[in-house]
């Protein structure tokens, strides 16, 4: 028996871990960027950045001419404020803490070593020194909550019996990571800026580049990097692959809920994978500002919705034992 | 039982500490000490031993020490700064200054130990604390934060003979408790004959008119209960027992796992009696109580985790494989209790309440309250659902009943109590209340609802407005205070600032009863006053915890 | 001489949005005892659920409803024919009655538990002493001299006010303003009594009429204390002191909250007003006991 207060727990860990790993790595990408970008790419870089997380840039941009000068100090309060601004909700700072709060609440659930791996990256990444840190590397700090996420995942990897928890996490990993890759693509196919957005940059923020060039070309194309990043049902961050993952986890949680007639987060995300499997996606013009892509990231909000009303806030009635 | 005299004794001892005169060990003949014991007799000595234990343990003063009789007394090694005083009962020492035979042991391995090597396993302890988050919750200012208990790392011992007559008396006390309970629910016959006055029972907040005629099973109102326990000269006695919600049992647990990993040697050396089989007990204990299954469906129910024992109930519903839930997971339907799964309802069958009986349920007892299940009282009064313990119980752990515990079990069982009750003096009798405004200064002034060391007033280290204060508070409310004796606490040998230093410890032992089973955790949490000279051992007001070994029988080492 | 009561009562809740499910306990059934005979009780719910009948603390028998589907508003309604034998006029004297011989009478923890505060019923507020300190309310010769003086004296100190407080207010209330309805007045005469070592209780039911109009047409609430030679003996300060055929008896406690008519909770974020309707007609027509 799983408490439904402990699967939505789980399944928010697992999301606040997805976007704390999705804003480092986004971070990281722009920071490393600082040594040889110029500033004009910088600066829509930073841009988009905000927007993938859904927030505007809160600092105005620097006068022009003198751009060069703020650069630093303006990627350093940019940075500041995705990593450890405590009132900016989805700072990475944020995220752990709030994954650590659903760990805490899972205590009597959580093999103690996913515990203390968590709770250890926690403290160290309060206790950290941004400033210090900053001075060795502007992309050290998120280089390392990368490694310490990807220490946690291996934990959790190893340590997570594949049950009902394990499922909800999986649930909570992958809309999460439907609903950060839609709105990637939603910018890279609806947004016309000062400076074209650059494929390769998309490819490598979505670790995708290398396994690119190895199934297609060195020279990146667009469509190819479209369809790739929608359809390939290898690549971990593709909407197929969230999508299959999805339907999977729903299945082994909710098995009668996946036959007829099927429960609505099933009948659900049935029709995202459908919508991927149409040719519409794929043809997306990144010219003529589609929101084929927004209409996706909406629809994976709904999504999350009718998960919690499924298994989380049913009515009493409706959980009566026949 | 601490007399006047006694008590005026202690109050001097408490000003003015008296420490026995000790030899000064030399530190040359330590040394060679040290060299000549170097043959262990351990199964897991470090030569031609299998390399696990012994070779993963880093810490040097976890060795066994064979003629340890030779080499450790109170002053020598490490207990260089240790006072011994003859006011105060002394776990570890002999007044005189000599090793006691179930320390014997422990005492010579101490004592050989240098400050850097105790350091070091006392660092090692408190590091697996926190990275396990062995927390409680405190409030201050406003915000709640996470705290880890303290936590020493020398071990309290007691022989397994001093242990089994404490075990015997926790077991009388709670049989006469529960049947205490049964009756003031019931007939009240002990009322009618009164051998409690009916207004100290029928006038306390903690007695629930609503369980009134409730059938509870097996008439075990006490499942959980948790009594605190003393040491005097003058042997054990019972300073208080937590028949609601006691908590501390996860802290029980969590010592002795951090110990018997710090220093594993001087644990398998010693047969320490188990404790690490509680969850066990207790689900056994909570499962005997249902009437409905073979297989019952056992809930711990807690405020939530901002509660200052969130860890234990996590803890406790995790080891036992229960569901750890709270009121909003709970739903009652047909006078029925189930809980909220991902695919529906499930019915419960048990529920281990960790939640004030107040809280329990807004459409019977307190309907502001947001912790609680609707209906849970009626699902438990149409016997669908056993709450554990049962609503009401406090009255039995009041702090004025408390007094009459004695006749209490001389009533129900017809027999002599076997741990003394410590002086107290009820300010709601006329005697009480003279004896307490004329030695103000020399007595402890409890509020009789208060607890965790708040609202008290400690006479000897009161100020004369502090007294005059509470005098007045006494005199408008007498029915809401008693007094008792400075109780003169057995002390501990404690490692703090680089020294053992003797602190005052008390102990919180832990008694299940279920429907024929019943088990009494050997030992309990270990209580340390940490602050030198205080006798205030709860966490709240700056308290720690060590572990407390039990051995298998009264001799330490074979 | 004996009355028939058809009485009806009816909650209604609303919410002003959905509430996921709701929790209700009802003590709306008049008692059977030897002086009140209930030919019939009958309750209904909308939504309907699974009702449950307990026995309360002091013998008040309760009932218990869930109901666990969305819903929007919540009609409860009871109806029931109860048959009243009038009790014997409380005398105004009667032999053995004095301090001692009370005190000497209280043997049972039920007695016991009268005397004790109660949430509502508290004897030894400050504001009860000044306030009869203020009136010159002092315990009589004997109990029962007391007792009928009390009910004469809280009649005339106080003035009944319908909506002048409302079912949680504590005494205090009706002791500052001089104003309240038969809950308070009860609470204020348990108090009383208690503080002189009388044991008393509340009951809570309702207040018939001769004719049809003429009882109220509210739930109604008076006082019982213990008194040696008489037992439990029923006094009403808001009306003409003893207890007669009129008073329909429901649910007894040391005071309101341990038989409100009605207590509930629900599940989900809404509003609630309760609106009640009380109707008591005697139906039998006055009589001799068959």
């Amino acid at each position: 028996m799983m408490l439904a207060r402990a699967a939505a727990d789980f399944y928010w860990m697992a999301r606040y871990i997805e976007r704390a790993e999705n804003t480092a790595r986004l971070l990281e990408n722009q920071l490393t960027g600082l040594v040889d970008t110029s500033i004009e790419e910088l600066a829509v870089g930073w841009r988009v950045l905000y927007r993938v997380l859904g927030q505007s840039v809160s600092v105005a941009p620097a006068p022009m001419g003198e751009a060069e000068a703020y650069l630093m100090a303006d990627a350093y309060t940019l940075a500041a404020t995705l990593m450890e601004d405590a009132h900016n909700p989805d700072s990475i700072l944020q995220c752990w803490t709030r994954a650590r709060d659903n760990a805490m609440q899972l205590r009597p659930w959580l093999p103690v070593r996913v515990w203390t791996c968590m709770n250890q990256g926690f403290l160290w990444l309060r206790e950290c020194d941004y400033t210090a840190s900053w001075a060795e590397g502007p992309s050290v700090l998120p280089a390392e909550v990368i490694n310490r996420l990807r220490l946690l995942a291996g934990v959790i990897h190893a340590r997570m019996p594949r049950d009902n928890a394990w499922y909800f996490m999986e649930l909570g990993r992958y809309v999460e990571r439907l609903q950060r890759q839609a709105a990637l693509l939603d910018i890279w196919t609806g947004t016309v800026e000062e400076v074209p957005l650059s494929w390769t940059s998309l490819l490598r923020v979505c670790t995708a580049y290398e396994a690119y060039c190895r199934l297609y070309s060195m020279v990146v194309r667009p469509d190819q990097a479209l369809e790739y990043l929608v359809r390939n049902p290898e690549l971990p961050r593709s909407l197929r692959f969230a999508t299959r993952r999805i339907q999977h986890a729903l299945s082994e949680i909710d098995p009668t809920g996946a036959r007829y007639p099927l429960a609505p987060p099933h009948r659900f995300v049935l029709r995202l994978a459908a919508e991927i499997e149409s040719d519409s996606m794929v043809e997306a013009n990144p010219l003529e500002g589609d929101a084929l892509f927004s209409n996706f990231l909406k629809e994976s909000l709904a999504l999350h919705d009718l998960i919690v009303a499924e298994y989380v806030a049913y009515p009493i009635n409706k959980g009566l034992p026949s | 039982m601490v007399n006047r005299q006694l008590a005026l004794r202690v109050v001097v001892a408490l000003v003015q500490p008296c420490p026995v005169q000790c030899n000064s060990a030399d530190a040359h003949s330590l040394l060679q000490q040290r060299f000549r014991t170097k043959t262990y007799i351990n199964l897991r000595s470090e030569e031609g031993n299998p390399p696990d234990m012994a070779t993963t343990n880093h810490y040097a003063f976890d060795r066994v020490i064979p003629d340890s009789r030779q080499n450790a007394s109170a002053g020598s090694g490490a207990f260089g700064n240790y006072n011994l005083s003859a006011c105060f009962y002394d776990e570890m020492f002999h007044s005189d200054g000599s090793l006691r035979g179930a320390t014997r042991s422990l005492g010579a391995a101490l004592a050989n130990a240098d400050a850097s090597q105790l350091a070091q396993v006392q660092e090692g302890v408190v590091r697996r604390f926190v990275h396990e988050g062995i927390t409680f919750t405190v409030l201050r200012e406003g915000k709640t934060s996470e705290q880890i208990i303290p936590i020493d790392c020398v071990p309290r011992l007691l022989s397994g003979a001093e242990w089994n007559l404490v075990d015997l008396g926790l077991r009388q006390r709670l049989t006469a408790l529960n049947l205490f309970l049964h009756d003031i629910y019931g007939d009240g016959k002990c009322l009618r004959d009164g051998v409690v006055p009916y207004e100290l029972v029928l006038g306390c907040p903690q007695y629930r008119v609503e369980m009134r005629g409730v059938k509870v099973p097996s008439a075990v109102y006490v499942s959980i209960c948790g009594t605190d326990i003393i040491r005097t000269h003058d042997g054990f006695a019972v300073l208080e027992d937590n028949l609601r919600v006691p908590s501390g049992v996860s802290y029980m647990l969590a010592c002795r796992g951090a110990m018997k990993q710090a220093i594993p040697r001087l644990y398998r050396a010693h047969t320490v009696r188990e404790v690490a089989h509680y969850p066990q007990h207790l689900y056994t204990t909570l499962a005997s109580l249902s009437q409905r299954s073979d297989n019952p469906r056992v809930a711990v129910l807690t405020p939530g985790r901002y509660n200052a024992a969130y860890y234990e109930h996590a803890f406790l519903a995790g080891e036992m494989g229960a569901e750890l839930v709270e009121g909003r997971d709970l739903v009652v339907h047909d006078a029925t209790v189930f809980v909220r799964s991902v695919l529906g309802l499930r019915r419960i069958d048990v529920i281990y309440r960790r939640v004030d009986d107040g809280f329990l349920d807004p459409v019977t007892f307190r309907s502001d309250s947001l912790l609680g299940v609707a209906g849970l009282f009626h699902a438990y009064r149409a016997g669908n659902v056993v709450i554990a313990n049962a609503p009401g119980t406090g009255v039995a752990d009041d702090k004025a009943l408390y007094s009459y515990v004695p006749d209490i079990i001389r009533y129900f069982l017809a027999e002599e109590p076997i741990l003394a009750n410590v002086t107290t003096h009820l300010c709601r009798t006329r005697e009480g209340l003279a004896y307490t405004l004329e030695h103000l200064d020399q007595l402890v002034v409890k509020e009789v609802g208060g607890s965790g060391g708040y609202g008290m007033l400690i006479g000897p280290h009161s100020t004369a407005s502090e007294r005059s204060e509470f005098a007045t508070r006494i005199r408008a409310y007498p029915a809401d205070y008693i007094a008792q004796p400075v109780l003169d606490l057995s002390r501990a040998a404690c490692f703090i600032d680089g020294h053992l230093e003797p602190r005052h410890v008390d102990v919180r032992s832990f008694v299940l009863r279920g429907r024929d089973v019943s088990w009494v955790a050997p030992g309990g949490l270990c209580r340390v006053a940490l602050r030198k000279g205080s006798l205030v051992v709860n966490s709240s007001q700056g308290g720690g915890c060590k572990d407390f070994w039990v051995l298998a029988n009264s001799e330490d080492l074979q | 001489m004996s009355v028939l009561y058809s009485i009806t009562h009816e909650l209604h809740y609303r919410y002003s949005g959905a509430v996921r499910g709701s929790t209700t306990t009802l003590y709306l059934a008049p008692a059977r005892t030897l002086r009140q005979l209930l030919h019939s009780f009958v309750l209904e719910t909308d939504p309907g659920g699974p009702v449950f009948e307990f026995d309360g603390p002091f013998g008040s028998r309760g009932h218990f409803c869930s109901r666990p589907s969305e819903h929007f508003e919540l009609r409860i309604r009871a109806d029931s024919r109860v048959e009243v034998i009038a009790p014997d006029p409380v005398p105004h004297a009667i032999e053995g009655d004095s301090w001692e011989s009370l005190e000497s009478s209280l043997v049972e923890p039920e007695q016991w538990l009268m005397l004790q505060p109660s949430r509502y019923a508290r004897p030894h507020l400050p504001a009860l002493a000044s306030f009869m300190k203020a009136r010159g309310f002092k315990k009589g010769p004997t109990p029962l001299k007391s007792v009928h003086r009390l009910w004469m004296m809280l009649r005339e100190a106080f003035e009944y006010a319908p909506g002048s407080t409302s079912v949680d207010s504590p005494i205090e209330a009706i002791l500052s303003s001089g104003r309240g309805v038969c809950q308070d007045y009860a609470h204020v005469m348990i108090s009383i009594l208690r503080r002189w070592g009388i044991p008393s209780r509340y009951v809570s039911g309702y207040l018939g009429g001769a004719t049809e109009g003429s009882g109220s047409n509210e739930s109604h609430a008076w006082v019982e204390c213990w008194l040696p030679g008489l037992g439990w003996v029923g006094f009403d300060s808001v009306n003409d002191g003893a207890c007669d055929e009129r008073h329909v008896r429901v649910g007894v406690g040391r005071d309101y909250a341990d038989v409100p008519p009605v207590r509930g909770v629900f599940q989900g974020v809404s509003e609630s007003r309760l609106t009640t309707r009380v109707e008591v007609v005697p139906g039998g027509g006055r009589g001799a006991v068959p």
